[in-house]
């Protein structure tokens, strides 16, 4: 494995419903399926990405900003390959 | 049967019952009660020793529960439930939870069952102090899981509900798993405590077409298990324990009900042409966007009046313009090659988003700083809506529609923002379509007054009957001390109406209503014969009415106008309707109307 490593950004939930189960439920799929530790935060309240209710618990309707963190051998390719499923709406819009 | 007759033979008298009309047809049957607050749950200590064998038997029984799920997901054939049932499958794998029931097994030596429920109680307080329905909702999604995960560990299979067919399943609440289940088991209907538009159950049973009235509060505590209940999901209303002729009557309207939806619904797609050619255009309200498909399933041709403001409820950030783009492009894909009309956004201090901010508190939120009028003075949120709009409309037939206008100044001010919004297109080198039909609704008397001074300058007209007649007459319908004056059919509304439709004729502007009287049966004949060809309703609605339009020839609707316009109060207006109504479609006046109530809110 190569040397761990930490990438982090803000992110905007976009699509209609917001951060609601069925769009939670693909942003925990694809969390799983990387090594590193993926955490999401809303405000002061930082959650585990790779769980369901963890997600769910951060509430985040339409519109709000999320700060994603990945950090491991494969953060890189995490925090892209997550980003991209949050800024493309999880493919509802 | 006689009082004296009736008395000791039941154990408790009649009782009636009024919720939310969460999904239309009439179902009566015996009650099966679910009352979930009664699981018992061991609390239990164990010894250290132990420790090990107890989280593998709260593993085994995680396993079981997804199982269970994974078949009943298996029964489902409709992608949206079994994303439902996909999302609790993950929590049921969710490495904080199961963590943390480890360490309540392990540290604190509960015993598994009391590690659960502890650990699911923590999730459901966290959930609580969401401040989004949304989330907060999701709260009976643990308490189902919860409770299926103890059946499992205590071995109790037998509970899983299996209620009788045909029977009227009364709960707290559904869990999407629960409500496909009662789906197979064809039960008549179902009525829960909790719930509102946007519960899984409410959403659900509409899909289904269950008949269900939910948010009936204290419903448990008054039915149980076997006794007779009819649930009327048309008027919203429950009623247990008929009495006497009563429970024939409710039986011979169901059927009639059933039959009269089967006929109406087997030609839910065939347009709305009357015997003599006219062709009527049946369009659909929508508020939100999981109900995107109603429309689609009862036969709309396109949207008339998309709500943009529900963009701007329940929510912490603004919606933007890719947003809007993004819905936009999402409606009109849908529908095409039908048109969707979106209405700007239409909030006011009566109807608030806490996203934009109102100066004062207003003494008359009716009249004041509200809908066009604030989204002129909010011109950057009013821009952002705007061009994700423009934009959208390269994909399809878009249309725009700007809501409250009072005079001709005030739309010029909006066809000048909607300019303003295509030059920033055009100058930051985005594509946009040039071409989107703006129109005005009709829905203060000065603008249906002037209605051919506007019709001069826009692509169509639509009235919004719920406001027209209460700014006309002056009379707010929420308040029960004067909504016996909210008439549709005063001399004054059919006459703004007809003048309205006049004014679009002249100048070849399409004129659509949008309001509740597009989905009333009464106003059919009315509203087409005043020269209105477009009508806008909740979804369910639609078949109905197209059913009536085919059934009628646009010369006696015009006829039934004529003679409308002649009468001096609504009253007589509504006798002579009612009569003509009666006398030609009497099941679609009895088992059509109260639909618009399942869409509103």
């Amino acid at each position: 494995m190569s040397k761990a490593q930490e990438v982090a950004g803000e992110l905007e939930i976009v699509n209609p419903l917001g951060l609601h189960a069925r769009a939670a439920s693909k942003l925990v799929s694809l969390a799983n399926k990387f090594q590193s530790d993926v955490w999401l935060a809303k405000g002061e309240t930082e959650v585990n990405a790779k769980s369901m209710l963890g997600v769910l618990m951060l509430a985040c309707g339409k519109g709000s900003k999320v700060r994603l963190r990945c950090a491991g051998g494969d953060a890189a390719k995490c925090f892209d390959a997550l980003a991209e499923l949050v800024r493309g709406g999880f493919g509802e819009i | 049967m006689s009082e004296a007759g009736s008395e000791g033979a039941r154990t408790a008298p009649r009782h009636e019952r009024s919720g939310v009309a969460a999904s239309s047809g009439i179902g009566i049957g015996p009650a099966y009660v679910i009352d979930r607050r009664r699981v018992h749950v061991p609390r239990t200590k164990i010894e250290r020793e132990v420790a090990d064998d107890e989280v593998r038997r709260f593993q085994e029984a995680m396993r079981a529960t997804r199982q269970q799920i994974e078949v009943i997901k298996g029964r489902l054939p409709h992608g949206e439930h079994r994303a439902i049932l996909k999302a609790q499958q993950m929590m049921l794998r969710d490495p904080d939870l199961i963590g943390r029931v480890e360490v309540l097994i392990r540290e604190e030596l509960r015993g598994a069952e009391w590690a659960v429920a502890t650990a699911a109680d923590e999730v459901h307080e966290m959930l609580d102090r969401a401040d989004d329905d949304y989330f907060r909702e999701r709260r009976s999604d643990i308490m189902f899981l919860a409770e299926r995960v103890l059946q499992a560990l205590l071995g109790d299979h037998t509970h899983e509900i299996t209620p009788p067919a045909g029977s009227v399943v009364i709960a707290h609440d559904l869990s999407p798993a629960d409500t496909a289940h009662l789906h197979r088991c064809q039960v008549a209907g179902i009525v829960t405590a909790a719930g509102g538009k946007t519960s899984h159950s409410a959403i659900m049973a509409r899909s289904l077409q269950i008949p269900a009235v939910v948010g009936v509060d204290g419903i448990l505590g008054e039915v149980m298990t076997g006794d007779l209940v009819v649930v009327d999901g048309v008027r919203g209303q429950v009623i247990a324990r008929p009495e006497g002729e009563e429970l024939g009557e409710h039986e011979e309207e169901r059927d009639r009900y059933d039959a009269f939806e089967q006929r109406v619904q087997r030609e839910h797609a065939f347009p709305a042409i009357t015997e003599d050619g006219l062709r009527v255009m049946s369009r659909a309200n929508l508020s939100l966007t999981e109900d995107i498909e109603l429309g689609i399933r009862y036969g709309a041709e396109g949207i008339g009046l998309y709500r943009s403001e529900y963009m701007y409820m329940n929510r912490d950030a603004l919606p933007r313009e890719e947003e809007h783009y993004r819905t936009a492009k999402m409606v009109i894909r849908r529908y095409a090659p039908y048109p969707v009309i979106f209405r700007t956004f239409d909030l006011g201090s009566d109807k608030p988003s806490k996203l934009i901010p109102f100066s004062k508190p207003e003494a008359n939120p009716a009249m004041g700083l509200r809908s066009l009028r604030l989204a002129l003075r909010q011109r950057e949120i009013f821009l952002d809506q705007l061009r994700g709009l423009l934009r959208a409309a390269v994909h399809g037939p878009l249309r725009i529609m700007l809501p409250l206008v009072s005079s001709l100044e005030e739309l010029d001010a909006g066809l000048e923002a909607v300019a303003e919004a295509r030059d920033q297109l055009e100058s930051a080198g985005m594509a946009y379509a040039n071409d989107v039909p703006v129109g005005v609704m009709i829905e203060t008397p000065s603008a249906a007054i002037c209605a051919d001074l506007l019709a001069a300058r826009v692509d169509f007209m639509s009235i919004g009957t719920n406001d027209l007649i209460q700014y006309t007459l002056a009379v707010d319908r929420d308040n029960d001390d004067v909504d016996y004056l909210y008439q549709p059919l005063h001399p004054a509304i059919l006459r703004l109406i007809k003048g309205v439709a006049e004014a679009g004729a002249r100048h070849k502007v399409p004129v659509s209503l949008c309001g509740e009287m597009a989905a009333d049966p009464r106003f059919t004949w009315v509203l087409i014969g005043l020269g209105i060809t477009e009508l806008s309703m909740s979804p369910s609605a639609v078949p109905v009415i197209k059913h009536i339009i085919r059934g009628s020839t646009a010369a006696e609707m015009r006829a039934i106008a004529a003679q409308v316009l002649a009468t001096t109060t609504a009253r007589e207006a509504n006798e002579i309707v009612l009569a003509a109504m009666r006398e030609r479609f009497p099941e679609h006046l009895k088992h059509g109307g109260g639909r618009s109530a399942e869409e509103e809110g």
